[in-house]
């Protein structure tokens, strides 16, 4: 399968890209999880994890989490950093930096949420990309990126069928009834509880969307025969994980950053042409 | 489909330390998952992969003011409620285990194991007694930020849940598991 074409699109690849992570950040600062809005916390949870004991061994996070200066100023040059790799997307420098804070405020997220989520490592990773100064070898990483994704939905149906739930028949509904239970109990007379009667009332619905979800991850083996079916992907990456919000209240918002790297040279094409249309208008309308 | 037509073909004959550097990160990624080191940022993508068969559940619930309930159901405040249901349950393992940090001991074994004395590492690296006693205060500290009202008082209670056969939600029990004033 030949290499995509996606050296010509770095600028606007990487554009659109630091677009989604400034989305996100600033999604984070609503939702007050940005290091500076933690309020000091002292519990954390490490498991056998080398990055996370050096993280604490290094005492990162007495700086930029229990330091309310210090957190600022991570935060400031973490959107500092984000806007400069928009401005400046063949810079190898912002993007470096900004990978190391992004990859700094992924670890601490996990570390004081007191759980190993994979919210952010999809983000984490898909920046590494960016590192190569040559385009030709940025090319090879974001189609060996696209590879790495195909591999992440795979395996996880592979866990699946290794570690047992794919053959429990009714783990849709017994996962969907553990994952609800507060919305229910704090909200009973909501339209969202409304719904998700329906799904307590017909089980044998909720079994079978699970197993349908399980398949779709397993759809991803295509990925590493054929492109042709990419635009498919990248919508079943949308559906799984908004079918995931639905059914187990599990929001994984930041993993629709894998969606970019299934988007056809050609997209990148059309997407790059109408942002200098948009870059000629404005200067038009500025020299008028 | 012949080596010659394949991604590794291409990297290898464009960059030979772009392959070196993609070979390494797949043979990582492969001992990761076949030794299942669950790692950051190389972790395994495991998550709903074991059977659940449980009947009952468990559920926090957060009281703030005289009983006013933390309820945050919309889909944009799901990263806002994260801190609060996720640390909950690992605050209750820790108190549960005396106040001392469950992982404590395994990381005690595991580099002990390898021969390496590192007491201060493992001070560093797990929760205080301390640090988990001062839970509900920070607790409260910051749920007065993240719903951006005067908090007074908070309340964390622990039910267990079961469901009736025809789909209602019942509380079997519940215990308080932390107040602050």
């Amino acid at each position: 399968m030949a290499i995509r074409n996606t050296a010509a699109f770095r600028p606007v690849i990487t554009r659109t890209v630091v677009s989604f992570f400034l989305f996100i950040l600033l999604f984070r600062l609503y939702s007050h999880v940005l290091p500076f809005q933690l309020k000091g916390p002292l519990l954390t949870k490490i498991d056998l994890d080398p990055l996370l004991w050096l993280y604490k061994a290094l005492n990162i996070g007495e700086v930029i989490v229990a330091n309310q200066i210090a957190s600022c100023v991570f935060t400031i040059f973490l959107f500092a950093s984000a806007v400069l790799c928009f401005a400046y997307p063949l810079k190898k420098l912002f993007i470096i930096v900004f990978t190391i804070l992004f990859n700094i405020l992924a670890l601490t997220f996990n570390l004081y949420l007191t759980h190993n989520t994979h919210l952010l490592i999809g983000m984490s990773i898909i920046l590494f990309c960016f590192w190569p100064a040559k385009n030709d070898v940025f090319e090879l990483l974001w189609d060996g990126m696209r590879y790495f994704i195909c591999w992440i939905y795979l395996s996880s149906l592979l866990w699946k069928c290794i570690n047992g739930s794919f053959f429990q028949h009714d783990f849709g509904i017994v996962s969907f009834k553990a994952n609800i239970a507060w919305i229910l109990y704090e909200n009973p007379y909501s339209v969202r509880s409304a719904a998700y009667g329906f799904f307590l009332h017909h089980p044998a619905i909720a079994n079978f969307g699970a197993k349908l979800i399980f398949i779709a991850e397993g759809f991803f083996v295509i990925g590493f025969f054929t492109k042709r079916y990419d635009t498919f992907l990248a919508v079943l990456i949308i559906g799984i994980h908004s079918t995931l919000w639905f059914f187990s209240d599990v929001l994984f918002i930041e993993l629709f950053v894998f969606v970019f790297c299934f988007i056809s040279p050609d997209t990148w094409m059309r997407l790059e042409k109408n942002m200098s249309g948009l870059k000629m208008l404005s200067a038009t309308t500025s020299l008028k | 489909m012949k080596f010659n037509q394949t991604y590794f073909h291409d990297v290898f004959k464009r960059s030979k330390w772009c392959f070196a550097v993609i070979v390494s990160f797949i043979v990582f990624i492969f001992f990761a998952n076949l030794k299942r080191f669950n790692a950051s940022p190389f972790s395994i993508w495991n998550v709903y992969s074991y059977p659940n068969k449980k009947d009952s559940f468990s559920i926090y619930s957060l009281r703030y003011n005289h009983n006013k309930a933390y309820n945050l159901p919309e889909l944009w405040n799901h990263h806002k409620r994260m801190m609060f249901y996720y640390t909950i349950e690992w605050y209750h393992r820790c108190a549960a285990n005396n106040f001392q940090d469950p992982l404590k001991q395994s990381g005690y074994n595991f580099i002990n194991k390898r021969g390496v004395k590192r007491g201060w590492l493992i001070k560093k690296i797990y929760n205080t007694s301390d640090e988990i006693r001062s839970y509900p205060v920070w607790l409260k500290k910051y749920m007065a930020s993240n719903i951006d009202e005067k908090i007074d008082s908070i309340s964390v209670y622990k039910m267990l849940v079961y469901y009736t056969n025809n789909g209602e939600l019942k509380v079997a029990k519940t215990n308080k598991l932390l107040s602050v004033h």
